[in-house]
């Protein structure tokens, strides 16, 4: 079986929960995307603004102006898709310009109304994710009555209203928002029913590298965290994930290959 | 580093003889994930493979 796709992630931002300040500067992302692509990553994803909990919103200018030159940089020096991870138009139109190939909306495409017109004159691929609430209250007692009934409820309504203004729907990816408005038990869930979103028909990302669940379980610190997140990225092999969204690719790749030959054994 | 992963349909020991081939191998590893053409970047990579 293929392996799937791994995501590797560059956060542009002084203020993301796991890489933070370290790739704010155009050399440093450059740097860090390098890294990526050495390592194994078949996508980089480039945001500008903090999703984790109880952050702060960033303006157009300030995310813009965090993500174009770092967008820029890497296109001119690796041929590798890019990702822009916004929820803002104006920054996912500018990405696009400057070399970014897929639109990644946490919002699916909820938040800002002009990412619609966007999504519907341009081909390119979109990822949608689903939260319950915004980064600034999602974490705050979350509540579902079938936590995988409701996110798959959430999709099918999305998928309907890009089909009714015209969006194929070949073109979006599903992202089940693991620790985007989920508690402990909902984020576990949505891990051991990952087949039930493939059911919908749409690519899978899944997203959970280094994220609080993992410290819940383990009680490690945010950097302690790739070794449990390795395992869950192999045990979601068997949902037939298409894209794991990672920040230490390396790690995930080892477990992919190892995960995806024991599958294909006799 | 132009052509940094081969899955993406680009091994350079095992590309096909004419372009048709070529470009039908690079879709199909881009279709699955929602694109509906071959991405700008990967078209200059592939005339310089063909």
């Amino acid at each position: 079986m293929a392996i799937p796709k791994i995501m590797g992630i560059l956060n542009v931002t002084p203020d993301s929960f796991s890489d933070g300040g370290q790739f704010d500067s155009t050399a440093s992302a450059c740097s860090q995307a390098e890294a990526l692509v050495v390592s194994g990553a078949d996508i980089i994803d480039i945001g500008g603004e903090s999703t984790r909990p109880f952050a702060k919103p960033v303006t157009v200018r300030e995310e813009l102006n965090r993500v174009i030159p770092a967008i820029s940089a890497i296109r001119s020096a690796f041929s590798i898709p890019l990702s822009i991870d916004t929820t803002k138009a104006e920054v996912a139109r500018q990405a696009l310009a400057a070399g970014a190939n897929i639109i990644n909306d946490i919002s699916a495409l909820r938040k800002d109304p002009a990412m619609l017109p966007l999504v519907q004159e341009t081909s390119v691929p979109v990822i949608m994710m689903h939260m319950q609430g915004t980064p600034g209250d999602m974490q705050v007692n979350p509540q579902y009555d079938d936590v995988i009934d409701d996110i798959i409820t959430f999709f099918k309504e999305r998928l309907a209203w890009l089909q009714e203004n015209g969006v194929a729907l070949h073109r979006i990816t599903l992202d089940p928002g693991i620790g985007f408005g989920k508690s402990l038990n909902h984020n576990l869930s949505i891990l051991k029913h990952l087949a039930a979103f493939k059911a919908l028909g749409c690519p899978l990302l899944l997203g959970h590298s280094r994220k609080g669940f993992i410290g819940d379980i383990t009680g490690l610190q945010v950097e302690d965290r790739d070794l449990p997140t390795a395992v869950v990225s192999a045990l979601s092999c068997a949902a037939k994930v298409d894209i794991i969204r990672v920040h230490n690719v390396a790690a995930t790749y080892q477990a992919l290959q190892m995960t995806t030959a024991i599958q294909d054994a006799e | 580093m132009k052509i940094p992963a081969n899955k993406w349909g680009l091994c350079t020991d095992q590309l096909p003889q004419n372009e048709n081939e070529t470009v039908s191998r690079v879709m199909s590893c881009f279709y699955p994930l929602g694109f509906t053409e071959i991405p700008k970047f990967m078209k200059s990579t592939l005339m310089l493979c063909c």
